[in-house]
């Protein structure tokens, strides 16, 4: 599994970046220091200035993300906003444990080469043309996705090596048109796992945050519940971006005869499925059925995690050592608990509702419906500022949730519009979400042409999310 | 003389020198599948065992997963941490625990302060300042065969107030110095420089298991123990714990070395070279680092917030984490040091786990239970007759154990209930049960996860640390219930 994020905190070895950290302690004394609103907590106040200097902290970066939280935990701890319980709860709790359990899982998916074996397998039945070994590309990130929490590692670690080989060929035949082919290939593998990523809680790690965040405002969204309401929009959006994407950006070969006959024999190369592609397949099946039906089965979808992380271990699938040295894995953990507990605490303390009060005051002449669908576009087209989904979530979705909530939107509508927009808003540009620098970094599509295709296909997933997302909606009951 | 640095300073050496599981051992997949099938009858037997009317069936059922669980520890079918994570597993599965019990220890702010910890652990060697200090030492007090084990001792002491892990302690610091001593020794004179290295080792080793003891800081196991007698409503403090342990571990430190050079004798009496060769190391690294102030700075901003912890209102876990964010700012540590310590996850998910487990099995009410069955058992046992007899058993029990860990979570718990219902007072036994366990390694050369560090360097004969092993043992025993008893007395504790 590609440790991108990693990477760059590797780059940078003599501690924080002055300027930037300046800038983090900057923001939090000011906010601090600001005259606090008689009806508000103390403690909320105070929590507040460390939470806005914290998400400043993930944005402008002195420091890897989970430095900063934890350095966000110690001003919590110094500054007694915080009993050491509380500062730590957030590492028990379910969500944080289902992101860990889902990393642990992508690592059995990628070591074990099945990801690998069922992109192949699907480029060998409809790779003939461009469009179909595009069209199997996104259909293995889209098997993937529900177990695989990191589009890094799907579009990364599995599809992208897929797609180099794929490419090379290409290249290798007619440099010109085989670049066409690789830059249409390029794209609509992103723009996939944009949607892929929308469609799921565990398909992004930013997901499981806004059903955190949507929590904390008294919002319940179940795997579920997510996954009944983004199938509609999400199956239609997978079948039209990738001819948005050929009409805009197409390929010079129609036809690839040859991209079956490689995957056949990348297929031969790999052997007969080996016991732990059977048994990785076979668990993350049970997983699966068992977060469909959690409810039915009162089991929570981290316990059932959990226990597939168990068989993988006892049956050896997983070594131990796979584990603890799942750098990511760690890293997200730390970073994922600190802001659920951060938020949690905004909330509990009583935070978010009087902002939510003072705003529905000042708003109170505007009907929800033109209100929300205002406060919806900003939020995705404010992600062009934007490098990661998680930064732009914990800096946004909270304050933007209690604003539509207080206009008098739907709550589970507005929690779940706002939800799904945090992915789709990352089709934008070549930085809007961790693989979008893998893929572009392979130099087959240009710039102009990524941002020309970002911008269309945005424009397209708004109006299906918003068009048959809001009938299917209405169908279930949302609103 | 100096180790190239390592970039994950904690782990590699007790990998690199673990004993290879012997060739008849069934392996597939990593997996001992008897092994597993012996855990899993273990607990499957317990479970169906007719439950005691007045124990609470969720308790009864934690009970089969946890003594499932720690028989996995000892005969780990797979490593620690996945035997941990199949017991929450397990506990999940059959509804004997939600999920948010079950996940409660991650929160546990010990298990954080372990966590802490490593961190610092991986800062000290990674840093060098582990080193220099023990270079330092050797400039100071090394003329001497004797000397240069108290070296060793000492600044496996001074780490040991930071740095919970006598592995990382033996593998990062101590044992590479031995090994450059050693090797200059037996160049220069292959008998007699062999016996100054067997000497060297088998005291460093005896003094690391001592400071095991003295600080709840020296090993994991032992802040386990700590939470294990929370469960039991008997808690004990940082700075209690050393306060009780200083002066029989005083004379531990002085008397233990006496006999290791009697059973164990250095080749030659001065080692008029090794202070020269300590000051040339320390020539070769230079004026002390940036990092290396930092570290130092740090470590005693720490060890004096812990001290007053009390007075300052301030949590130990509380100026542990914050102390950790000032080694990220500063740049002492990266987040990459932090997040590829793997030794500090296994560490976080076994610890967690087993805490966890323990904190329920009291809040359920089972030890409650337990400790009045044994007391009516046991009712014209004298509390003082009984109390030795448990801590003799406690404490030779280790022959059978390869981790002071493992020895905490399979009998701390049980033992301490015992002494407790036999009317023991309950500082004193806790605190007791918890020193025997560090001191108790001293019997073999896997007794706790310095020992095959140390041991592997070679220059110790088997059949020479057993023995050492067996008399040090004696008399640590010995100097703790009377000199220590005496002590405690004196403190009021019974």
């Amino acid at each position: 599994m590609p440790h991108v994020q990693a990477d760059s905190a590797k780059a940078q070895t003599s501690g924080a970046r002055p300027g930037r950290l300046a800038l983090v302690v900057a923001v939090g004394l000011l906010v601090w220091a600001l005259p606090r609103p008689a009806d508000v907590d103390p403690r909320a106040w105070r929590l507040l200035a460390i939470f806005v200097a914290t998400v400043v902290g993930i944005i402008a970066k002195p420091l890897p993300m989970g430095a900063v939280a934890v350095t966000g935990i110690a001003a919590a701890l110094a500054t007694r906003t915080l009993t050491i319980t509380e500062a730590l709860s957030g590492f028990a709790q379910g969500t944080v444990w289902l992101v860990v359990s889902a990393f642990f899982l992508a690592c059995g998916f990628v070591k074990t080469g099945l990801g690998a074996r069922i992109a192949y397998a699907l480029v060998s039945v409809f790779g003939r043309s461009t469009l179909g070994v595009g069209y199997s590309l996104v259909a293995t990130d889209l098997i993937l996705a529900p177990a695989i929490p990191s589009n890094t590692a799907r579009a990364g670690g599995v599809i992208f090596p897929i797609l180099q080989s794929i490419s090379k060929t290409a290249l290798g035949e007619d440099p010109i048109k085989g670049r066409q082919t690789s830059a249409f290939l390029t794209l609509t593998a992103y723009q996939g796992t944009v949607i892929t990523s929308t469609m799921f809680v565990t398909a992004i790690v930013s997901n499981p945050l806004v059903v955190q965040l949507a929590a904390a405002q008294n919002i319940i969204i179940t795997w579920t519940s997510w996954a009944v309401a983004a199938v509609v929009p999400g199956t239609v959006s997978l079948i039209l971006i990738p001819l948005v994407v050929y009409l805009l950006c197409p390929p010079a070969v129609v036809k690839t005869p040859e991209a079956p006959v490689l995957a056949r024999s990348a297929l031969a190369a790999l052997g007969p499925m080996k016991r732990s592609e059977k048994l990785m397949g076979l668990v993350s099946v049970i997983l699966l059925v068992a977060w469909i039906f959690g409810t039915a089965l009162r089991l929570d979808a981290t316990a059932a995690a959990l226990m597939a992380i168990a068989a993988l271990l006892v049956t050896g699938v997983l070594s131990w050592d796979d584990i603890t040295h799942e750098r990511e894995a760690w890293n997200t953990f730390v970073w994922f608990a600190t802001l659920v507990m951060m938020a949690t605490f905004l909330g509990s303390l009583g935070l978010i509702k009087w902002f939510s009060g003072q705003v529905g005051s000042i708003f109170g002449g505007i009907g929800w419906l033109p209100g929300f669908l205002g406060l919806s576009l900003t939020y995705f087209y404010s992600h062009y500022f934007f490098a990661s989904t998680t930064a732009h979530v914990s800096a946004m979705y909270a304050p933007f949730l209690a604003v539509a909530l207080a206009l008098g939107a739907p709550p589970l509508l507005a929690a779940m519009v706002l939800g799904f927009f945090s992915t789709l808003f990352a089709s934008l540009t070549h930085y809007g979400t961790a693989p979008a620098p893998i893929l572009f970094g392979s130099g087959h599509v240009s710039l102009g042409t990524w941002w020309k295709v970002g911008g269309v296909v945005s424009v397209v997933n708004i109006a299906i999310w918003l068009g048959i997302g809001a009938a299917w909606w209405k169908v279930l009951g949302l609103w | 003389m100096r180790e190239p640095a390592r970039v994950h300073p904690i782990s590699p050496a007790p990998v690199q020198v673990q004993p290879k599981p012997p060739r008849s051992e069934r392996q597939t997949h990593g997996v001992r599948a008897g092994r597993l099938a012996l855990v899993f009858v273990v607990g499957a037997a317990l479970w169906m065992l007719p439950r005691p009317a007045t124990v609470d069936p969720r308790a009864w059922q934690l009970l089969a997963i946890f003594v499932a669980t720690v028989v996995g520890i000892i005969a780990k079918p797979i490593p620690m941490g996945a035997m941990a994570i199949a017991g929450i597993a397990a506990a999940l599965a059959t509804r004997t625990l939600t999920l948010a019990e079950a996940l409660s220890g991650f929160a546990n702010a010990t298990v954080w302060l372990v966590v802490a910890a490593f961190c610092f652990a991986t800062g000290f060697i990674k840093t060098g300042l582990g080193t220099r200090i023990a270079y330092h030492l050797i400039t100071l007090f090394g003329r001497s065969p004797l000397g240069l084990g108290y070296s060793l001792v000492m600044s496996d002491f001074m780490l040991a107030s930071a740095v919970p892990s006598n592995a990382a302690r033996a593998g990062g610091v101590m044992a590479p110095i031995l090994r450059s001593i050693c090797k200059t020794a037996i160049e220069e004179d292959p008998v007699r420089g062999r016996q100054t290295s067997a000497f060297l080792t088998a005291m460093a080793y005896q003094g690391t298991v001592v400071t095991t003891a003295v600080l709840v800081t020296g090993s994991v196991a032992n802040l386990l123990a700590l939470e294990f007698a929370a469960a039991q409503g008997v808690a004990i403090t940082w700075s209690g714990w050393a306060q009780a342990a200083i002066v029989p571990g005083l004379v531990s430190y002085a008397v233990v070395p006496f006999i290791v050079r009697l059973l164990c004798p250095p080749g030659v009496f001065k080692t008029p070279e090794a202070p020269s060769a300590a000051r040339a190391a320390l020539a070769r690294m230079g004026p002390m680092k940036r990092g290396e102030w930092l570290m130092g700075l740090v470590s005693l901003g720490v060890l004096t917030a812990w001290v007053l912890g009390t007075r300052l209102g301030l949590d130990n876990t509380a100026s542990a984490l914050i102390a950790i964010a000032a080694l990220l700012v500063t740049g002492v540590l990266t987040w990459d040091d932090v997040i590829s310590e793997h030794e500090t996850w296994n560490t976080l998910v076994w610890f967690a786990t087993l805490v966890m487990m323990a904190t329920f099995l009291g809040n359920l009410g089972l030890i409650k239970w337990f400790s009045a069955e044994v007391g009516a058992a046991f009712g014209g046992v004298g509390w003082l007759t009984g109390f030795i007899g448990l801590c003799v058993t406690y404490y030779y029990v280790h022959y059978f154990f390869a981790s002071n860990t493992a020895h905490v979570s399979a009998m701390y718990a049980p033992f301490l209930a015992v002494a407790l219902a036999l009317g023991s007072p309950p500082i004193v036994a806790a605190l007791v049960f918890g020193y025997l366990n560090g001191l108790s390694a001293a019997v073999t050369h896997y007794g706790n996860a310095s020992a095959p560090i140390l041991f592997g360097g070679g220059h110790v004969p088997l059949a020479t640390w057993w023995k050492v092993g067996g008399v040090v043992s004696v008399a640590n025993l010995a100097i703790w219930l009377t000199v220590g008893s005496v002590w405690w007395r004196t403190l009021g504790l019974w």
